[in-house]
């Protein structure tokens, strides 16, 4: 008999970001659609949604969208600018609607110094010299302060939307120092001979940390630029068919005993294929209260990317002119919870979501209700799972791994409506949740299953980006919580019934549902800063 | 080979995202300001009229960013002829 948690509404469906994580799960949002890989500047990565933990932020929320995916540090002599014809937003529903009240919108201009011709040097005999254009991006050493051997510049401008994010009233955002509206954007790490070192780098790009007048509700934080990739995973391996058993090997995680699983993969850094990669943040602090709404202290949050629906090249291309464009802002990128569009909407419709909004989800529900990737984690591993057991040809021998509990309830709570009492609020759409009066958990005491851990601070309440969103999904799609979770009164179990209207029920349809699983590439609140951007100091170009 | 001066590629995203929050089934489409040919319904967007392509560019090019909404191209059967300078006053 087919179960749905009451008062959940399934109807609407919606692409629920479950991870399939681990397996099968590429990068959080990485070129995760075929349309958008030919755009790699307008790729959403990453998206957070959390309550700011930096001493003395508490009051604050911090959203943090990442752009450009692996980008390989030694990327010259250009680099990773954003795109000057791209429009790039932030959204928050402040009032459980799937619609957007309040919107971040970041248009980014680059310029080449000395009125658009360059840095040019001298070139030639004496009496003969000719005035040449140099072909780099610096002609010298950066540091905080000095830029003069920068031939390359790169701003933006913020606007704060509220209403519609095509029809509602614009604001700017602007400087507390000088109420300017243009901010700038630190040039990416290409090295030390050019930044020093590390700390020279960090020196520098710390500057670009903006204090902001946000719009009518106080002040807050803006910084948009180059960091270390903070997704981690187990790329290469994963997507060879999960070329490897996603499962702890370890009696724990790290415990190095091998006493988990036969043949299980365990805990390593070099496991993560995104360890040498980079990424470009967005990323914007603001008051709690400018936020969320005077009768919800729930909001949910996204990012976009959009570009004019037209565009002419220029057959006689230039640094100002390459193309010509025009027509309505036409969303191309989309970016909620954690794989998504990688992992649960079918390779025919990943385009589409790109350009869907949160209230039209709808059309994707069955992708949520009835999961592909947990049928295919049981074709991949089922034989082997009950071999390595032993179940092989007995009565307990694992009939199928994945859940039977369809429509998939617990899929729909964590990614479609959140959970009661935690951040739900109303909506029925594919968008992170952040209850924003749940308290914050301090950098060293996060856990790194979120909610799941019996941190509620974490994901699926909202994202953090020490939560291991990989690991963490993998386990919700095979079931796990069908299972009891230690969120009852002093971190007893308990269940939350999403799976069976009784517990045994609701344990039965996911046999392993308690399974460790998991890609192998650890992440922790340990690998992120404790101030605001959080994200770390890139990898440099060149290290030497 | 004659060298062609107007090497354009027109890149017209399939406009899904739009401002219509009614319609469950589908991305809402708007239909925003539609260059039109022939017998071209600006109100129909499953009319099969055909439209000269480089007519409704010049007109999507011209059009503003904000306040308005992405052209549904899906019903849209383009007329292509060939002019290598077409869009020469925007460049």
């Amino acid at each position: 008999m087919k179960y749905f948690p009451k008062g959940k509404v399934l109807g609407v469906g919606i692409a629920v970001s479950l991870a399939l994580g681990s397996t099968l799960a590429g990068a959080s949002s990485h070129r995760e659609a075929p349309f958008i890989t030919k755009s790699p500047k307008v790729d959403s990565t990453d998206f957070y949604l959390f309550r700011s933990y930096q001493a003395g932020s508490e009051a604050n929320v911090t959203l943090i969208a990442n752009y450009i995916p692996l980008q390989d540090p030694q990327g010259g002599p250009n680099y990773f600018s954003m795109d000057p014809n791209a429009l790039y937003e932030l959204h928050i529903d402040n009032d459980g609607d799937a619609v957007e009240d309040i919107t971040f919108q970041f248009k980014f201009n680059n310029q080449i110094p000395n009125a658009g011709k360059g840095i040019e040097l001298q070139i030639g005999a004496v009496g003969e010299k000719k005035t040449v254009a140099i072909p780099i991006k610096n002609i010298g050493g950066i540091s905080n302060g000095n830029i003069a051997n920068l031939n390359f510049t790169e701003t933006y401008t913020v606007k704060m939307v509220t209403g519609g994010r095509r029809q509602g009233a614009r604001t700017d955002v602007t400087k507390i120092s000088d109420n300017s509206t243009t901010f700038g954007k630190p040039y990416d790490y290409v090295g030390n001979k050019t930044f020093t070192d590390k700390a020279g780098y960090a020196a520098y790009a710390n500057n670009f940390i903006h204090d902001v007048n946000i719009p009518g509700c106080g002040t807050g934080k803006i910084f948009v630029g180059q960091r270390k990739d903070s997704f981690v995973v187990n790329l290469g391996e994963t997507f060879d068919l999960v070329n490897y058993v996603p499962i702890e090997g370890d009696s724990a995680a790290g415990a190095g005993d091998a006493g988990g699983f036969a043949g299980g993969i365990t805990q390593n850094t070099v496991n993560d294929d995104l360890a040498g990669k980079n990424i470009t943040t967005i990323a914007i602090e603001l008051p709690i209260s400018c936020v969320k709404s005077a009768s919800s202290d729930i909001i949910g949050a996204w990012t976009t990317a959009s570009l004019r629906q037209a565009r002419v090249l220029n057959p006689r291309s230039t640094f100002s002119k390459p193309s010509v464009v025009g027509g309505a802002w036409t969303q191309v990128s989309r970016l909620s919870n954690p794989l998504v569009n990688e992992l649960v909407i079918g390779l025919r419709d990943k385009d589409r979501f790109n350009s869907s909004e949160p209230n039209e989800d709808g059309q994707f529900a069955t992708y949520v209700t009835h999961p592909t990737l947990p049928a295919i984690l049981d074709v991949l591993f089922n034989a082997p799972v009950n071999a390595t057991l032993g179940l092989t040809g007995t009565v307990n021998e694992i009939a199928n791994l994945a859940p039977a509990n369809f429509p998939r309830g617990d899929l729909v709570a964590t990614f479609l409506t959140g959970f009661d009492g935690v951040n739900a609020n109303g909506s029925v759409a594919e968008m992170i949740r952040l209850n924003t009066a749940i308290a914050t958990t301090a950098k060293g005491a996060q856990s790194t299953f979120g909610v799941a851990g019996g941190d509620l601070a974490g994901f699926p309440n909202g994202r953090r980006p020490g939560d291991d969103v990989v690991d963490i999904a993998l386990r919700v799609v095979m079931g796990a919580l069908c299972h009891d979770l230690p969120i009852g009164a002093g971190g007893a179990p308990a269940n939350l019934l999403l799976c069976a209207e009784d517990a045994a029920t609701a344990k039965s349809m996911a046999p392993v549902g308690t399974v460790a699983f998991t890609d192998g590439a650890p992440l922790s609140d340990a690998d992120f800063d404790s101030v605001f951007p959080y994200l770390r100091t890139p990898v440099a170009g060149s290290p030497n | 080979m004659r060298k062609i001066y107007m090497t354009f590629l027109l890149v017209l995203v399939v406009s899904t995202a739009g401002c219509n929050h009614d319609d469950d089934d589908g991305p809402a489409v708007s239909n925003g300001p539609l260059p039109m040919t022939g017998n071209m319904d600006p109100d129909n967007d499953s009319n099969n009229a055909t439209t000269n392509f480089t007519e409704f560019t010049k007109n999507l090019l011209s059009m503003a960013a904000d306040n308005t909404n992405p052209v549904n191209i899906d019903s849209i059967t383009f007329e292509f002829n060939e002019n290598e300078r077409a869009f020469d006053d925007f460049l």
